[in-house]
């Protein structure tokens, strides 16, 4: 599209390029076209070095392997976490990336192995390739120290006679979750002697714990800790998190005891210039900016150009190659050699990381291109730049991936260019929350009823237990209920103990640990067949499966589009076959929302503190909010066919599945029926204002939870969920308080809408701010969604006066206007 | 009411967590172990005198050991369960220090046969002959009137620690006479008198023998001991017959079920055996209240299981010490493989040969002669080796890919050991064309005659 190359700002010629960061963001702010693209430049100050001598009484075994690797001293979270391990302190440690946060439990296990030849520990992290990078790291470490205790690697991948040595000698063990939940946990008897010893338990990547899965890991560590004791262990914890806002909270709730802090890094950083491209408007109408991934490979090329070893981070594997295509294209004209340029994808075997490791620190290659920080190996010495094309959705894991670059004291860069999507326009016009926000909060839910009822289970058959027994810090009254149930349910037999005490044994064939999967809710879930290649391509759970893979569906993966083909329910299989559309389809669900218990209201805006004799500013609505336990019942009827990049409403289809019945917890804002009236809009307006104004909560909400968007669930229905919800534009019969509930999308809730809650106000001005500062006319996916029903099907008309639109609201009123004029009723005003 | 239960109630059912349907209970409670109808009586009655015996004995030894135990704690007995629950569940309850323990013992007579095979025969079985077979130095010097045979009924198939055995089965000779012991667990909890009598009883045997123990009942035992904070059992040595059955047997019959091995090897076949699958629920079945009865059909079932394992034993040693044209071909075939794996070339010579000589057909005798050939160069007995081989190319097709084998093996006993090159040229260009090697090997040959040929004209 010529229209969007022309947009983009030209490159200086080579030979006018400069050398060096700082010259060429001189050049970057100097250039007029590309200068006004960058929504936010600021710099973050450096961070001075704190560090202090090696411990005294530290084993001479470690002490020689630090030396060798030429640490005489170690930064002070490092020395911090020692002095925890060393009084028996469950810890978590969270510190930027690349702060030598591995040393930090490292160091102490190693130092106690050193001493009790016997002691074992376990380290988690939540996927293979981690395991076997640490793996390695690790081995060469111990290999210094002297220490023959071994460290191996124990998951799927696991050859037969290592298993063996890793149950009978291994000193540490690394493996992930799901291993531990299915392989270790169920057969503790044939790891009694590993057990017996544990002394310490190493919880890598805390932050990806968050959500089901992490709800999941808590009742984990609740099975693991009641099994060690079982072998006369009490375990110590080192949690190790990228920067999250509540790194104790979230190891505290993980394992249901109080777990200390090490939160200040004390590793050295030079100053970081952190900036927000935000890509040209090139059809304002339309909303269309110019592409994200292009203007991502230009400032990327230049800062090859300026030699400035740089990082690309791509959002899928897929666009990662159209990335490094584009990017060594663009070198090719300037005669600069296409391998200085390399991919980094997850499935590289180590090797292939190492020599493009090494290619970096020795200059040979000057560009990685990546696509998620997970993956990353260990050690990148010297990256100076990171590109981060897109959002990743969350500013934890922007900050994760920024955290690539700049270990050394010297000036680096962190840049995000920002897509169209919608969250990324919220980060782009909001630019301050990247360096201002506080950082987003991970959130799990262990009692979650369905996931702590199949992890009692697991842990039955691990071990029985006895009346009054607790689980982690499950009361055990509650505990009582939930195997009560189970042996109502015959999984459980209650039988009378020998002191007298009932005992309640596992009592059917089946194995619990395999039918309960860590990484969702729900064991049902359902395969993705490629059809060509007849290769399941991916796994999907049973709720998703409704929205994302219903008969003629555009199915993505890994930036493919496939299209359903066939979805066999009852076998739990979608059968897709990989197609190159222009549009992508969502799916259009009905979804009833009834409340059965409320926990808390409130009325927003809140009543003045006491002495505060300022009235709630007249001629405002009283907004109730309430949270609690509601009934979700959703019902696919059918999809619309979006087109890319222009958001085009372009078709529609029918979809016939069973309706989806779950409980989860919400929370609502009811929206009184007189301030409806009181709008001087038929109300069908004003409901999709309503509407309109969730979509924007739900995207702020999601912002501020550090949570996928799917997550959340949203809808705008009647506060008793009595009456059939009315679809978009239908006209609806009056006696009805129109409310906005936002729900955790999961049965029984992880948490998430307890919080929003708490942040009600809040929610509703970051959607007010939402509103205002997105530059679309009339509304887009960005704030208030797309804009529907008469409006996607008319050609694309000249903006309207906003006064116009006022005089003649039924000819198409502005739903963005209309949405902050509620906002104001209810006495959410304009930001100042 | 906690928040746990009040979210409870919203929840449905969980699936289901076991699949297979609960058999009908049997009628009739017996135990059904006879398959020889003449012996029957009167060997019931001896069966039912000596258990007679047995459980006075027993109870006299616990009495004795509880005294023991009430004097060294003071602890006070565990409560015995209400008897009603047992209603029906053949056997005896004795009291033991650890809690009430229930056994189902039963002899058999010295005469006894399952199928056509006499299981008093077991005993005639020598160690040397059993750890030539399982290829396990450790049994050699076991002593064959005190191995223990055991096997388990479990709640599940898939291990863990969750699983129960809730049957364990043991016999022994006592004389002539097999002694079945089976030990019942009433309900979960009171494993620890079951794996403590085992203990005891493994403690007199020399060896403990299993089919697929090594691999299933074993470790589950080991697990359970672990979970009752029980010292874990050590086999002096452990048989464990699956692994000889599947040399000896797999090749003729595919199947390694044990009772595979018993209709075919044994000519035992069982009526009405219940099916591995519904052993479990019954189990539930039974702990929740039903009639003991419903257990009869998991006992007869490892009872037969334990003698099946006799009999195995039992032909086993026959097969090794007194092979006979009567023997299927093939089985004996696969033995002189596994002497020959044990190192016993001499063996697997002479009994390859029996095959070649009875002339069972071109397949067999081609086998014959390659496991034959196989011995002959264990032993380095380079002439019988070359005219087993060459037997064995006429054997097979020209055509068939087995003939190309056998000449390339003939070309490198011929080139190696006989020092012929011209007759190993000759059979190196029947070998495969394909195999890379070949074309050196011919090269080589020619250069290897060129060079011989040369020598007599220079003396």
């Amino acid at each position: 599209m010529s229209l969007e190359e022309d947009s983009l700002p030209r490159p200086a010629a080579p030979w006018m390029a400069r050398r060096g960061l700082t010259a060429l963001l001189e050049d970057w702010r100097d250039d007029a076209g590309l200068g006004r693209c960058f929504t936010l430049d600021v710099t973050v100050d450096a961070r001075v070095e704190s560090a202090g001598p090696i411990p005294e009484d530290l084993s001479p075994h470690v002490r020689s392997a630090l030396a060798a690797r030429g640490l005489t001293s170690l930064y002070s979270h490092q020395l911090e976490s020692l002095a925890h391990a060393a009084s028996g302190k469950h810890f978590v440690v969270s510190t930027p990336t690349a702060s030598g946060k591995s040393l930090c439990y490292n160091v102490p296990v190693l130092d106690r192995l050193a001493r009790e030849p016997d002691a074992r520990a376990l380290y988690l992290f939540p996927t293979k390739a981690l395991s076997r990078d640490q793996e390695s790291a690790l081995r060469s470490l111990m290999k210094d120290a002297g220490l023959s205790h071994g460290a191996i690697t124990y998951d799927g991948d696991t050859p037969g006679d290592a298993r063996r040595a890793a149950r009978e000698r291994s000193g540490i063990l690394l493996t992930n979750p799901d291993m531990l939940h299915a392989g270790i946990l169920p057969h503790h008897a044939g790891w009694a002697r590993f057990f017996s010893q544990l002394r310490y338990v190493v919880v890598d990547e805390l932050h990806t714990y968050r959500g089901v899965f992490g709800s999941h890991l808590s009742n984990v560590l609740r099975r693991l800790v009641r099994i060690a004791r079982f072998h006369g262990s009490t375990p110590t914890f080192v949690f190790a998190s990228a920067t999250i806002g509540n790194p104790k909270e979230h190891a505290s709730k993980m394992l249901g005891e109080e777990v200390q802090l090490v939160g200040e890094s004390g590793a050295p950083a030079g100053p970081r210039n952190v900036l927000v491209y935000e890509p040209p408007v090139v059809n304002a109408e339309l909303g269309i900016r110019a592409s994200y991934v292009k203007s991502a490979v230009r400032l990327a090329g230049d800062l090859v150009r300026a030699e400035v070893p740089t990082i690309v981070f791509g959002q899928s594997r897929n666009q990662v190659e159209v990335m490094l295509k584009y990017l060594r294209d663009s070198l090719a004209a300037d005669k600069i050699d296409p391998d200085v340029i390399q991919g980094y994808r997850s499935g590289y075997l180590p090797e292939t990381r190492r020599r493009i490791e090494e290619g970096l620190r020795s200059g040979h290659v000057r560009c990685v291109v990546a696509t998620n920080a997970l993956e990353l190996g260990i050690d990148i010495g010297s990256l100076q730049a990171v590109v981060c094309a897109g959002y990743p959705g969350s500013i934890a894991s922007l900050w994760q991936r920024f955290g690539r670059a700049g270990r050394r004291k010297e000036p680096s860069l962190a840049l995000l260019v920002a897509s169209s999507m919608p969250l990324d326009q919220y980060v782009a016009q909001n630019p301050k929350i990247v360096i201002g926000a506080p950082v987003e909060e991970a959130r799990i839910d262990p009692d979650n009823v369905e996931i702590l009822l199949s992890h009692l289970k697991c842990a039955s058959f691990e071990l029985p237990f006895e009346a009054g027994e607790s689980f982690g810090d499950v009361a055990p009254e509650a505990v009582g209920d939930g195997l009560d149930y189970l042996a109502q349910h015959k999984v459980l037999l209650a039988a009378p103990g020998a002191n007298g005490k009932t005992v309640y044994h596992w009592a059917t064939d089946a194995y619990p640990a395999s039918h309960v999967s860590l990484r969702s809710i729900g064991w049902d879930n359902f395969v993705v067949v490629d059809l060509d290649t007849n290769k399941t391509i991916a796994e999907m759970d049973w709720r998703a499966t409704h929205t994302m893979l219903h008969v003629q569906a555009i199915y993505q993966h890994d930036g493919e589009q496939y299209q359903v083909e066939r979805l066999d329910f009852e076998n739990h299989k979608g059968f897709v076959r990989k197609v190159e559309p222009d549009y992508y389809t969502t799916a259009m669900t009905y979804t009833r929302v009834s409340v059965t218990h409320e926990d808390d209201g409130a009325i927003v805006p809140e009543a003045r503190a006491l002495g505060d004799s300022a009235p709630v500013r007249p001629g405002t609505w009283p907004l109730a909010v309430g949270k609690g336990e509601v009934s979700v019942v959703e019902k696919v009827v059918g999809y619309k066919k979006i087109k890319f990049h222009t958001h085009e409403n372009v078709g529609y289809g029918d979809v016939r599945l069973p309706e989806m019945q779950m409980h989860t917890s919400a929370a609502w804002w009811t929206f009184p029926e007189d301030l409806v009236r009181s709008m001087g809009v038929p109300r069908a307006v004003v409901v999709d204002a309503l509407r309109g104004l969730g979509n924007a909560m739900h995207l702020s909400a999601a912002v501020g939870l550090m949570c996928d968007p799917r997550d959340l669930g949203k809808t705008l229905g009647d506060r008793s969920g009595d009456g059939e919800l009315p679809g978009k534009g239908e006209p609806m019969g009056g006696g009805f308080d129109p409310t906005i509930f936002l729900y955790d999308h999961v049965p029984g809730g992880v948490g998430l809408a307890p919080r929003l809650f708490e942040s009600r106000e809040l929610l509703l001005r970051r959607a007010r701010s939402m509103i205002e500062t997105c530059p679309c006319v009339e509304g887009c996916p960005a704030c208030i969604g797309a804009v529907v029903g008469s409006g996607a099907t008319r050609p694309p008309e000249p903006p309207k006066l906003h006064d116009d639109a006022r005089l003649a609201p039924e000819a198409g009123t502005n739903l963005k206007e209309l949405a902050l004029e509620v906002l104001g009723a209810v006495g959410v005003g304009a930001v100042q | 009411m906690s928040e746990l239960r009040r979210k409870l109630q919203r929840l449905s059912a969980p699936a289901p967590e076991t699949e297979a349907d609960a058999q009908e209970p049997r009628a009739d409670g017996a135990i059904v172990v006879e398959a020889d109808p003449e012996h029957s009586e009167r060997q019931a009655k001896i069966a039912a005198l000596r258990a007679l015996i047995a459980g006075v004995q027993s109870e006299e030894r616990s009495a004795r050991m509880q005294e023991r135990a009430f004097g060294d704690s003071g602890r006070t007995k565990p409560l015995a369960r209400a008897s009603s629950r047992e209603k029906g569940l053949p056997g005896t309850v004795v009291d033991t220090p650890l809690g009430p323990l229930h056994t189902v013992a039963q002899y058999l007579s010295p005469s006894h046969c399952h199928g056509r095979v006499r299981v008093a025969r077991a005993l005639d079985a020598r160690a040397a002959s059993l750890a030539a077979m399982a290829l396990d130095a450790d049994i050699a010097d076991i002593d064959v009137r005190r191995v223990l045979l055991l096997d388990t009924e479990t709640t599940g198939l898939s291990g863990g620690t969750g699983t129960l055995p809730f049957l364990i089965g043991m016999a022994w000779f006592e004389d002539e006479s097999l002694h079945i012991e089976q030990l019942i667990l009433r309900q979960p909890g009171e494993e620890a008198p079951m794996l403590t009598r085992l203990a005891e009883r493994m403690a007199w045997a020399s060896c403990i023998v299993t089919y697929n123990g090594k691999s299933f009942d074993w470790p589950l035992i080991r697990t359970r001991a672990v979970m009752n904070r029980i010292p874990v059992p050590a086999p002096r040595a452990h048989l464990d017959l699956l692994h000889a059955a599947r040399r000896i047997f797999g090749p003729r019959l595919g199947s390694v079920r044990l009772v595979a091995m018993e209709e075919a090897v044994l000519g035992m076949r069982r009526d009405g055996d219940i099916d591995g699958a519904s052993i479990p629920p019954l189990f539930w079945d039974f702990v929740r209240g039903a009639d003991g009865g419903v257990l009869a059909p998991v006992i007869e079932h490892n009872a037969n299981d334990l003698v099946a394992l006799a009999g195995l034993l039992a032909v086993l040693e026959e097969r090794w010490s007194a092979p006979s044209p009567d023997h299927p071909p093939e089985d004996r075939l696969a033995l002189a493989r596994v002497a020959l794996r044990g190192g016993d070339a001499p063996r697997a010579g002479w009994m390859a040969r029996a095959v070649i000589d009875e002339a069972h057909g071109p397949e067999l005798s081609f086998h014959g002669c390659v496991v034959g050939a196989d011995a002959a160069r264990k032993q380095k007995d380079a002439a019988a080796e070359r005219s087993l081989l060459t037997s064995a190319v006429g054997h097979v097709r020209r055509s068939d890919p087995r003939a190309q084998q056998m000449h390339l093996r003939l070309a490198i006993v011929l080139e190696h050991r006989l020092k012929d090159p011209h007759a190993a040229l000759e059979h190196a260009e029947h070998a495969s064309e394909r195999d890379p090697s070949s074309e050196k090997r011919r090269s080589r040959l020619v250069r290897k005659i060129a060079k011989q040929d040369a020598k007599p004209k220079r003396v």
